[in-house]
């Protein structure tokens, strides 16, 4: 009787316990053992819980960079229409030198001022350095007068994708030359009076270059960076490969036709960036290599169409990062809602039902002290209390 | 005067049955204690008066009152409850240090490790995400070593504990050997000892707590006992056993035999020892096998992926692996196989070579480390304190980077057709391998002949030598490939390539005296001068087949030499088995690609992307046929060397119990090795690595790493949850086993006190009885006198 009683009581004390600390943590699951099963399914939505918080995470930092990205992009936008339309006021005008000279200086400007959104940074990320964003991704370089002479991308061109769901990844931090550059080159148009033609050859010059002509009928010599390197000429070559030693860049000409020594501006449409194509027209604008004012407007007009080009791949950028901020949005919700569910879901399983646990709370602590007094009655009845 | 007799026999009898209550009441509270009962039969009938008249009372013996059948149902329940007790302590300890559900435990500290990768390759360059990704490694390190600490010391407290339960059982199997001498001594006497039986019943009943045993009753009485065959009492000699650890393939096994014996046992069931053999034996054996298995998939997972990257602290100017066994790779804890790896060398100028150290069997820390020195650039590398140290000259930097380095090598082919060794499988010409770059400015052939001592000589033995003459017919080398020289080994020869000679298990490779092969070298030369050189060429992106390839890139050009980009020009890419994967223009319409600007993009399906660039004076020119080799990797260790040493590793140790970061990236976070290209910049091998923690893995049996920590977890839980079932169980029918027990054995003091009355009363009236035959004796004699 006694073992009875005492196992009951044991029962009925470790029901109590196991229910007062259900209560106390809110959790019909506590450990593992309490329910193997549902334990299982709460672990492995935890587990998904925490990559939904990770992708969630990596949502939020990708969109911030995006944001920034395209108000930046925005900024530059603007600044290019805005340098775009003084060239143009200036082309259908006429103007003084002066005019022309304060121009170009304010293109200096507006060229610092394009490289130094370029560079850009959050929290010590390049915006437009793609995988190499740990450094400015633009250099200004400056010839020996002090003036700017080109722009020169040092960032990474691969982009750094990043998880958002599961088999989906996004760049944020994008490499500079795929937003900035039109990288649609079309035949170099040649408009000096050398008779030097565009070869037959895969030029890879871009935007504005100056062929420089030298010598003679039948002994020329022909250069695109200002002399450093000269390519001999018999005047017969129908694709000779003029080379600038600085950038590699080829210019194929055919030597045929050239009549007389000169510069000979070459501009090469779809290939012009943002920075270059600046540069190009404060070049032109500062017109060092005096070009006749009938040819420098011609020039100064395809360098315009380059700005818009330029402008246009700006747009299009614009788009891009509008695009994948859409899509990081899209995303987001579909994560947060599946988030809410996968809580859902644990809380279904490891929630403790609480008015259940308090009712069976009172059930068992009732029970409990019965089983007391029932002990202390049978404990107090004896025959022996009836023996005189 | 029978009347006497009979008054005197009821008066004993009264006495006796009370003193057997009494007894029963004194021990009512006494475990073990059985009811006795006193018998009782009327004594035989005397011939009186002509009738026959009984004689009173006898009393015939006292029973005790014991069902065997039940009792031994309540042995079995309690040796079954004794060892589920033991067995649910040690796993709730378990489940309670894997923390699941009750706190943060591995499966969150394992997933949260994965997370940091991934939030760090948003930010591959952020020191604080750096940091975080070493913090959640060392909490998940720590978060193992703390559950195989645990795991650890129950087994071997399992194992103290095991003994000290045996000395226990020894010492209650005297007990038992004892009192089968005295309840036997009695026996003889005529006696039948009740208190003294269930003496001995309770120590076998303490003895089955201890270990399920088997018993026996003897014609004497006496009781034999065995456990699992083993004997251990037999009727008065007790005989001892002891707990012993058997090594078995790796596992410790606690096994039980006759003191001084071999008689080992394994599988002893129930009881105390019995729980803990189980425990020990398999349940904590399982688990701690199942988590070393997890921590060996995560270290060897990372590792693997981990050595073939760069950090934000770029390549290495050192690197120090491990202390590890001076034997061969074979005898190392963590797998290497038969393969190679491959070592970039930057040298001070940029150039960067690859090279390719062959691992076998047979290979040792030091055949490896004397064919790295041979490397230029490497030759400091040395080994210390058996940890392999990989130091390179002054400016000069390596890194085991995958994918396809930067600038093609110069086209080199091997020619070893003539070769034929003994003619046979088993005595075939070793197999021969290239690797490094042809450091010479022309093309030339490369005549290397081998001098033995005679014909179908095996590789390594005697005197044998490998002479190599450049195309002019000088002798640049002469390298001993005779006695001393291994499988494998790597030879560096003068002009920038290294070869090695390779056995196999089934032939070691032979050499005829005379025998010669043939490396071809071949230049990019261009048009010859400065102004028609060739293009400069670069590879791009990262290889994404799946084994390594030597992609080989020869041009097609209608002139020589011909600038790209103009004319008809094709460059043809074939894979190492010759299948042509590629044909592309490179011709009229191909850009070349400049300082600023990428050109025309010769993208691979592999991955690859090729340009080719003017070089400043020339646009770039090609000669029909020029070839040149890219070679990429798909993985830069096929062996498992650099991981199993731990040269560039995330984690060091082998198991669950050793796991711990590396030295070199606890001392800093940019040697966390997040990028697979040259710059290391991009995020390529961060988001590899936190892409394992879903990935399958043949090692886990197609489960991922968290997925199978998951289901050692919930095996765990389960094992506690089912233990504790079984235990209630046990409980319930013991429980129900004991009340019919007391039933039919226990002292009710009510019970006792109505046959108490009822015998006092029997003696108050025997008193009487012969107070009144007394009486009328007397009246007799008042008569006669």
């Amino acid at each position: 009787m006694c073992q009875k009683i005492g196992h009951t009581l044991s029962v009925q004390s470790t029901t109590l316990a196991q229910l007062q600390e259900k209560a106390a943590t809110g959790q019909e699951v506590n450990r593992v053992s309490d329910d193997p099963s549902s334990a299982n399914r709460i672990l492995s939505l935890l587990k998904n819980k925490q990559i939904l918080t990770q992708y969630t995470k990596n949502i939020s930092g990708l969109t911030s960079v995006l944001e920034l990205s395209s108000s930046v992009l925005q900024s530059m936008t603007s600044q290019v229409s805005d340098a775009r339309a003084d060239i143009e006021s200036l082309i259908n005008g006429t103007v003084s030198d002066s005019t022309r000279t304060s121009l170009a200086d304010g293109l200096d400007d507006v060229i610092e001022t394009l490289v130094s959104l370029a560079n850009t940074q959050q929290s010590g990320q390049s915006l437009f350095g793609g995988s190499n964003s740990s450094t400015a991704p633009y250099r200004i370089e400056y010839n020996s007068d002090g003036d700017i002479s080109r722009v020169v991308y040092q960032g990474g061109t691969q982009e750094n994708m990043v998880d958002v769901a599961d088999g989906v990844s996004i760049s944020a931090l994008l490499s500079g030359p795929s937003l900035f550059t039109d990288d649609d080159p079309q035949t170099p148009v040649f408009y000096g009076s050398t008779g030097a033609a565009v070869g037959a050859g895969s030029s890879t010059v871009r935007g504005n270059v100056s062929l420089q002509v030298q010598g003679s009928v039948g002994n020329w010599q022909l250069s695109i960076d200002g002399g450093a390197n000269w390519v001999s000429s018999n005047g017969t070559e129908a694709n000779l490969a003029v080379v600038n030693s600085e950038t590699g860049e080829t210019l194929y000409v055919d030597t045929a036709n050239i009549i007389q020594a000169g510069t000979e501006p070459v501009s090469v449409p779809g290939t012009y960036d943002i920075f270059n194509a600046l540069i190009n027209a404060k070049d032109l604008l500062k017109n060092a290599q005096n070009i006749p004012d009938t040819q420098l407007n011609n020039i100064l007009n395809d360098t315009v169409r380059g700005l818009e080009g330029a402008d246009e791949v700006l747009t299009r950028s614009f788009s891009i990062v509008g695009g994948k901020l859409q899509i990081l949005s899209s995303l987001g919700e579909s994560i947060e809602q599946i988030q809410t569910c996968t809580e859902d879901n644990i809380g279904q399983l490891q929630d403790a039902d609480v008015s259940q646990l308090a009712i069976d709370l009172s059930q068992y602590e009732v029970l409990y002290q019965m089983s007391l007094a029932v002990a202390q009655k049978m404990f107090s009845m004896s025959f022996l209390d009836f023996m005189s | 005067m029978g009347s006497y007799d009979i008054g005197i026999s009821g008066l004993q009898m009264a006495q006796t049955a009370l003193d057997i209550i009494g007894n029963n009441i004194a021990n009512s509270s006494t475990e073990g204690y059985h009811r006795q009962d006193i018998n009782l039969s009327a004594a035989a009938d005397s011939y009186s008066n002509g009738f026959l008249i009984g004689q009173g009372v006898d009393f015939t013996g006292i029973t005790r009152q014991i069902n065997e059948l039940l009792e031994d149902n309540i042995l079995r329940q309690n040796t079954t409850m004794s060892s589920l007790s033991k067995q649910a302590e040690s796993l709730q300890t378990i489940e309670s240090a894997m923390g699941e559900l009750l706190s943060d435990g591995i499966s969150t500290a394992l997933q949260s490790f994965y997370n940091a990768f991934e939030e760090l390759s948003a930010r591959p360059d952020d020191v604080t995400l750096r940091a975080a990704v070493v913090s959640s490694a060392q909490t998940l390190c720590s978060q193992l070593r703390n559950v195989a600490s645990v795991v650890t010391n129950l087994e071997e407290s399992t194992y103290s504990e095991a003994r000290s339960t045996v000395d226990t059982i020894n010492t209650l199997a005297e007990q038992v050997a004892s009192l089968n001498s005295t309840i036997n001594l009695q026996a003889v006497r005529g006696y039948d000892c009740a208190n003294l039986k269930d003496q001995r019943d309770q120590l076998v009943t303490k003895l089955n707590e201890l270990v399920e045993v088997n018993t026996a009753r003897d014609s004497s009485g006496q009781i034999n006992i065995s456990v699992v065959g083993i004997p251990l009492v037999v009727g008065s000699n007790a005989f001892s056993i002891e707990a012993k650890l058997l090594y078995d393939e790796g596992d410790y096994t606690i096994a039980i035999c006759s003191t001084g014996a071999e008689n080992y046992c394994t599988d002893v069931e129930g009881g105390t020892l019995g729980g803990l053999m189980t425990l020990r034996n398999d349940i904590l054996d399982e688990i701690s096998d199942k988590l070393d298995l997890l921590a060996k998939t995560i270290i060897s997972q990372t590792n693997d992926l981990h050595v073939q990257g760069v950090g934000t602290d770029g390549s290495f100017s050192t690197l120090t692996s491990n202390a590890v066994s001076s034997g061969s790779v074979s005898e190392y804890d963590m797998p290497v196989g038969e393969g190679e790896f491959y070592i970039r060398v930057t040298a001070p100028d940029g150039t960067i070579i690859r090279y390719q150290i062959v691992v076998n069997a047979d290979s040792t820390m030091q055949s490896i480390c004397d064919s790295i020195a041979q490397i230029p650039g490497l030759g400091d590398t040395a080994i210390n304190a058996g940890r392999l140290q990989i130091t390179t000259d002054t400016d000069y930097r390596f890194d085991f980077l995958p994918g396809a380095l930067l600038t093609p090598s110069p086209y080199v082919s091997l020619d070893d057709s003539s070769l034929a060794g003994g003619g046979t499988e088993v005595t075939a010409p070793p197999t021969i391998q290239v690797s490094g770059a042809y450091t010479g400015a022309v093309s030339q052939d490369f005549t290397c002949t081998i001098t033995t001592e005679g014909d179908v000589q095996e590789l390594g033995t005697g005197v044998m030598t490998l002479t190599v003459t450049d195309g002019g017919g000088s002798v640049i080398d002469t390298v001993n490939i005779g006695a001393g020289y291994e499988s494998g080994d790597s030879i560096m020869l003068s002009n920038g390539l290294m070869i090695s000679l390779n056995g196999d298990d089934v032939c070691p490779g032979y050499f005829d005296d005379g025998d010669v092969f043939t490396l071809s070298a071949s230049v990019l030369a261009g048009g010859g001068t400065v102004a028609t050189a060739p293009p400069a060429i670069a590879v791009a992106g990262l290889y994404t087949g799946d084994v390594n390839q030597t992609y080989t890139c020869t041009v097609s050009a209608a002139s020589d030499p011909q600038a790209i980009g103009t004319g008809e020009m094709t460059l043809t890419i074939q894979d190492s088995s010759g299948l042509t994967i590629a044909s592309v223009n490179i011709g009229e319409g191909f850009t070349a690609s400049t300082v600023n600007v990428t050109g025309t993009t010769i993208t691979l399906d592999n991955g690859l992307a090729i340009t080719l660039g003017g070089n400043g004076t020339s646009p770039g020119y090609f000669n029909d046929g020029d070839a040149f080799t890219i070679e990429a990797l798909a993985d830069p260790d096929t062996s498992g060397f650099l991981s199993a040493v731990g040269l560039n590793c995330f984690f060091s140790g082998i198991d669950a119990s050793s796991i711990a970061m590396s030295d070199a990236i606890v001392e800093s976070g940019g040697c966390i090795a997040t990028s697979l290209s040259v710059e290391g910049t991009d995020n390529t091998n961060a988001v590899k690595i936190a892409n394992m923690g879903e990935a399958a893995s043949s090692m886990l049996g197609g489960l991922s790493t968290t997925d199978y920590y998951l289901s050692l977890a919930t095996d765990v839980g389960s094992q506690v949850s089912s233990v504790q079932l079984r235990y209630n169980n046990a409980e319930s029918v013991y429980n129900s086993l004991a009340e019919q027990r007391d039933k039919i054995s226990g002292v009710d003091i009510n019970d006792e006190a109505v046959r108490m009355m009822a015998y006092q009363q029997l003696f108050q009236a025997m008193s009487q009885y012969l107070s009144t035959v007394s009486e009328s004796i007397q009246n007799l004699m008042t008569i006669i006198s």
